[in-house]
């Protein structure tokens, strides 16, 4: 459940951003990533809520900044990841 | 080593390969976030516009009171699903008044070819004005509404005067939300009133226009659901005032313009018979035994119908390809008493047990149009599939194996679309079967010339006028094959011509012979100079090719030229992939040739002759 969990975000992190996957780890952050301005960062919330099925607060999206800061957020959402 | 240009031309191959596989990937897996990835991706091919021929062209100008940047992803990709190349500008967020307002702003510059308002009633109305809705007296929920209407009258007439491009402005949303519940209707106009009066206001004031054009953006919504249209996260986290799940729907509505602009429309659908037109096989099941009827699934078959020569009568043409005995499906069509389309409905029928390719290639011969204007309707996916593989260019509709569907299949194409709707096109279908009964005396003649001699008849010679105009631009945008530049010209280009009576002379062809009146069929341009005129356009509708009436036509123009004291006519020839009927127009008629593609008529020394069998009649305008 959770290596699908993991695939799903990383697909996500793909395509949102035009990123090769191998090259998505928890460490990549918002400054890494030239395409993760504000218009993909809610893109990025929106097809991560719509997928698994959780609603985000504004405290939460404003504090994303990493990979594994969107997974901390989904863990505490009780999201398998 | 490679040249500048064959490497130009590799790689262009290689954007173009890596093009379609991005779209293939999206066709396939249609999600928001394929979209999304998609359109990145695209931006990022750099896709060279400058090899890009005009016609292939579009360039889109999003002006909204809200985030609409989303939408750009669909309209690009649809854009390039159906062979355009478009470019598209977003003004900035909630600045469409200043853009408009300002002539130099950035919406001037990029020159639009449509240019598409996306206005939310709320950014017009005061912050307070759906809190406050019930205590508002009538008088000023009618003042509000004159303001609206006032402030889109003067934004859409600077559009008008500042552009050419084709204006879409969004009517308003009706809510479906009202403080006065179902009490709404009950006080003098309530919240879905004032916002159906304001649609219904909007709508009458550009009834006659050309170039602005209401979208009926509440329909849209309400055919989706109202209640989807908005998805509130977003919308209030960014302002997007349109759901994931609703861009494509709205997409699909402005391709119904895109389409028509670009000449995309398609023209004529062909119609399989069994389990197509009626359920049922004709050669098993017999005469009695198909299924058409009051009964189900009879009935849909004939609601199917219905829709059919709803198309039909504003202009469609409609075509028959099935493996049947000809004899067993004619008597159908003839005979059976619940059938809606009759003989004379189709333009063409193939029915026989040839391949059905074979057929659709016979048939756009036959009917003298572009496989790209076709469109197949066959219940069997395997026709669909043959059909779909050998003629590309032909649109295969999906059908749905329910026949209860297949109305709604058809009714959600968007395809048809003109951007006018001329009295010809009405007319147009009788005028095919008119053309089938002309050709069947055309083989009992001996020679052509008894044959024209036969037609009796006569071509009406005119300056374009307001009545005609919606034809000449209908014609000048549609005519592929006998027309010698090829020229396209929006509505609004050729009413400025009109008006240019000293610059530009507009002349209309209209055909009359034995079995009925054609209608305008032919349109001249000429450009006025000094001692000289140069024919710009010079196009006649397929219809009329092969009756040398084109002859009729210029000698008439090469007459009046000549009553106005004009020495020379220049005369253009612009090859494309469609036009080579027209090839040898200029030097049939006894002009030489001055350059590439150019050819010249010396009025002091030659003329052109009317021929014996077209009697002509020059009206002045009106």
């Amino acid at each position: 459940m959770s290596r699908l969990s993991d695939d799903r975000l990383r697909e996500i992190f793909a395509k949102v951003f035009l990123i090769d996957e191998d090259e998505i780890d928890d460490k990549l952050s918002r400054k890494d990533v030239e395409e993760w301005d504000s218009m993909g960062h809610l893109m990025l919330i929106s097809e991560v809520e719509s997928t698994f099925g959780v609603f985000i607060s504004d405290e939460d999206i404003t504090k994303i900044k990493t990979v594994g800061d969107i997974k901390k957020v989904l863990r505490k959402l009780g999201v398998a990841i | 080593m490679k040249t500048d240009s064959s490497y130009r031309e590799t790689t262009s191959k290689a954007t173009d390969a890596k093009l379609k596989e991005i779209l293939d990937m999206v066709l396939k897996e249609p999600t928001h976030l394929n979209y999304w990835n998609a359109y990145k991706q695209i931006q990022r091919l750099n896709l060279r516009m400058a090899d890009i021929p005009d016609k292939k062209r579009i360039k889109i100008a999003l002006l909204s009171s809200f985030t609409i940047d989303p939408l750009s992803m669909y309209l690009d990709i649809r854009c390039r699903l159906a062979g355009l190349y478009p470019e598209i500008y977003i003004a900035p967020f909630n600045q469409y008044q200043q853009e408009i307002l300002d002539t130099n702003s950035k919406l001037y510059a990029f020159e639009p070819d449509i240019i598409i308002l996306a206005v939310q009633a709320e950014s017009l109305l005061p912050e307070d004005f759906f809190s406050q809705f019930v205590k508002i007296s009538k008088q000023e929920k009618e003042r509000y509404q004159a303001e609206i209407i006032d402030r889109f009258k003067t934004l859409i007439s600077l559009l008008t005067s500042g552009t050419s491009a084709l204006v879409l402005i969004n009517n308003f949303i009706i809510p479906s939300f009202t403080p006065l519940g179902i009490l709404d209707d009950k006080v003098d106009m309530g919240l879905k009133s004032f916002f159906y009066l304001l649609n219904k206001r909007l709508s009458e004031l550009y009834v006659e226009d050309k170039q602005v054009y209401v979208v009926d953006f509440d329909g849209v919504a309400s055919k989706y659901g109202k209640s989807r249209c908005l998805n509130y996260e977003m919308y209030y986290r960014g302002s997007f005032g349109l759901s994931e799940s609703f861009l494509p729907v709205v997409a699909d509505e402005y391709m119904g313009y895109i389409k028509a602009l670009k000449n995309l429309t398609r023209k004529c659908v062909v119609l399989d018979l069994d389990n197509t037109l009626w359920g049922g096989i004709i050669g098993e099941d017999g005469f009695e035994g198909i299924q058409l009827g009051k009964d189900p699934p009879g009935n849909a078959f004939v609601d199917f119908q219905r829709l059919l020569l709803s198309y039909y009568n504003r202009g469609i043409i409609l075509a028959i390809n099935s493996k049947n005995n000809y004899d067993d499906a004619i008597k159908v069509i003839r005979e059976h008493p619940h059938m809606v389309l009759r003989e004379r409905h189709f333009a063409a029928m193939r029915i026989n047990w040839q391949d059905k390719v074979e057929n659709m290639i016979e048939l756009a011969k036959e009917i003298n149009i572009g496989l790209d204007s076709m469109v197949f309707v066959d219940e069997n996916p395997h026709e669909r599939e043959q059909v779909r593989q050998a003629l590309p260019q032909v649109l295969v509709v999906d059908m749905p194996s329910s026949p209860y569907l297949y109305r709604q299949a058809l009714q959600d194409l968007n395809d048809f679309n003109t951007l006018v709707l001329t009295e010809e096109d009405k007319m147009r279908g009788e005028m095919y079967y008119v053309s089938r009964m002309r050709s069947e005396l055309q083989k009992s003649m001996v020679s052509l010339e008894d044959f024209l001699m036969s037609l009796e008849m006569k071509a009406i010679i005119k300056q374009a006028d307001d009545f005609s105009l919606p034809r000449v631009t209908s014609l000048v945008n549609k005519t592929n094959q006998f027309n010698l530049t090829t020229r396209r010209y929006t509505a609004s280009e050729i009413e400025r011509m009109k008006e240019r009576k000293n610059k530009f002379s507009l002349y209309t062809l209209q055909v009359i012979d034995k079995f009925g009146d054609e209608g305008i069929v032919g349109v001249a341009i000429i450009r006025k100079e000094p001692q000289t005129w140069v024919i710009d356009s010079f196009l006649m509708s397929c219809r009329v090719i092969g009756r040398k009436i084109e002859t009729a036509f210029l000698a008439s123009i090469v007459a009046d030229a000549k009553k106005n004291g004009v020495s020379t006519i220049i005369g253009e020839y612009i090859l494309t992939k469609k036009n080579e009927p027209a090839k040898s127009f200029y030097p049939d008629h006894g002009f030489s040739k001055q350059k590439d593609f150019e050819w010249v008529l010396n009025l002091t020394k030659s003329t052109v002759k009317t021929p014996p069998w077209v009697e002509v009649r020059v009206e002045p305008p009106e």
